[in-house]
């Protein structure tokens, strides 16, 4: 892992590796400054977490950094090169939550289907035609029972692994989580992020993820930014999560 | 009945846009659309008004236009203004029947011809009226079928469709476009204040009755069309007016089919 590498290590070898990067982003909504002056970096095989309290700016900062939100000013960078949308194959998105109806009866497997590049005309596609690889990824990812639900009856932590399957179907470098443990119950929360984890060191991923889970943050991620419009501290989560930090946590001293 | 060629007409342009409309109308439904569905066809009495009052022979483009400029002002409303869309919906809804109403008067249109505008008149379909909806569902039905898995895909998610490569955007303004051309099509037969039933009823009950999305969009699409024909069939024979008959018997089978369902899972 990078943060552990030599310091030696040469500049552009390090810029090479840099998965997701955003230069000084700064992010203002009328007169409403949501970011100031945020620099992140993720490195390649690293797990990155971005912590912070409530309307911080967490999300906002995860949409720059995958440039579905424009910054006011400030450079975002997805595997060191600034065409983001070139670089879109490579990473996986997985967002908090859907935004639609129940009314739309979409199965699982017909929404795993929907992410292999080779087919494009969906509707007609026969199912055996795309079983291969969704039965290979749905059995690696522990959601091959779900295959026939319906994508909006999933509970949250279904739906997360669901995401997440959906965008490994492309074999991305890459994934961006926005609160993944949001919807997970307290008891599924643990085995959730130990799958995580699993996934992550399965297929060589570098994860960046939104969180408030200070326990799992401090147990398993590489680095820690701790943001409140702006980054407060970051640095391994020993580090970065010290007290001073804490005070913005509700429910701690 | 089949030997009218007022009938044929309107067959084939009750057919085409049960097709389209409920092509749509999944996905309108899924988005929380059906209300602005509903604002637009509204609206489009504005285009009726202004087109009388310019002596516009095909209201078609009067029509079009000012559903385009009320779906288009909804839609940037959503993306720029972070105002309560519904809220403003509520308002652009009232305020734009009031002033065709009020045009209406103010140029002495005969209550008559207002009325059949309000609630559909099955003799206004015209030639041109058969081929501007035979045009726009095979425009749409293609566009939407050779692209449906961006349409899937951002009607789940949109961020998820954007990294997947789709032009969100482009696609949502493409979807109000198609929306409404179906919408000043239908008016004219269908009336403003019952065009909605025929976006909105055929994906509702296709829901019931199946599992899974590409299923759902085939028999939302056999609805649209079953329920257009049905609904003129007993329009002619019970001698009713068209636009309540169509409407009434989407209405009728998305209740019929809720309530069987309703029972067979109760027992």
């Amino acid at each position: 892992m990078n943060d552990h590498q030599p310091k030696a290590l040469e500049a552009a070898e390090e810029k090479r590796a840099c998965v997701m990067e955003m230069r000084h982003v700064c992010l203002k909504y009328g007169s409403h400054e949501v970011l100031k002056d945020v620099s992140i970096r993720a490195f390649r095989g690293q797990r990155v977490a971005l912590v912070g309290p409530n309307g911080a700016g967490k999300t906002s900062a995860l949409r720059c950094l995958l440039g579905l939100a424009r910054p006011t000013s400030g450079d975002t960078l997805l595997f060191g090169q600034k065409r983001l949308k070139q670089m879109y194959p490579r990473i996986g998105y997985v967002p908090q939550k859907l935004q639609l109806n129940s009314s739309f009866h979409v199965t699982v497997r017909e929404f795993l289907s929907l992410r292999i590049p080779a087919t494009k005309s969906w509707f007609w596609q026969k199912d055996d035609a795309v079983e291969g690889p969704i039965a290979a990824i749905s059995c690696d990812l522990e959601v091959d029972h779900l295959l026939d639900r319906q994508l909006l009856k999933l509970s949250g932590g279904e739906l997360q692994r669901v995401l997440i399957a959906f965008s490994l179907l492309s074999q991305p470098e890459a994934l961006a989580l926005d609160e993944p443990t949001a919807g997970v119950d307290v008891f599924g929360e643990k085995a959730f992020l130990q799958w995580l984890i699993r996934v992550q060191k399965q297929y060589q991923l570098t994860v960046f993820m939104v969180s408030h889970d200070l326990n799992w943050v401090q147990e398993s991620a590489d680095w820690v930014y701790v943001l409140n419009h702006r980054i407060l501290a970051e640095g391994p989560p020993e580090e970065a999560l010290s007290d001073s930090v804490f005070r913005w946590t509700p429910g701690r001293p | 009945m089949w030997n009218e060629p007022f009938m044929i007409r309107a067959l084939i342009v009750g057919i085409a846009l049960g097709l389209s409309a409920s092509f749509l109308g999944v996905f309108a439904t899924a988005r929380r659309m059906a209300f602005l569905t509903d604002t637009v066809a509204h609206g489009s009495l504005l285009g009726v008004a202004a087109g009388l009052m310019l002596g516009v022979a095909d209201l078609t483009w009067p029509i079009l236009i000012s559903s385009l400029v009320l779906g288009y002002g909804v839609m940037w409303l959503r993306e720029s203004a972070r105002l309560m869309t519904d809220n403003a919906m509520a308002l652009i809804f009232s305020g734009s029947v009031a002033l065709a109403v009020l045009a209406l008067s103010w140029n002495r249109i005969s209550p008559a011809i207002a009325h059949g505008f309000l609630f559909g008149d099955i003799l206004s379909v015209r030639n041109s009226d058969v081929y501007w909806s035979l045009g726009a569902t095979t425009l749409i039905l293609f566009v939407g079928f050779r692209y449906l898995n961006d349409w899937v895909l951002l009607t789940i998610n949109e961020d998820l469709a954007t990294l997947n490569g789709a032009p969100v955007r482009l696609w949502n303004y493409v979807f109000m476009t198609a929306l409404a051309l179906v919408i000043a099509i239908g008016v004219q037969m269908l009336g403003v204040i019952l065009m909605t039933a025929t976006v909105v009823a055929p994906p509702l009950t296709a829901q019931i009755l199946t599992h899974g999305l590409k299923r759902q969009i085939r028999y939302s699409l056999a609805l649209g069309a079953g329920a257009s024909t049905l609904g003129l069939i007993l329009s002619y024979q019970l001698n009713w007016p068209c636009g309540p008959t169509l409407a009434l018997t989407h209405c009728l089978l998305f209740t019929l089919t809720a309530t069987t369902q309703f029972c067979f899972q109760r027992n």
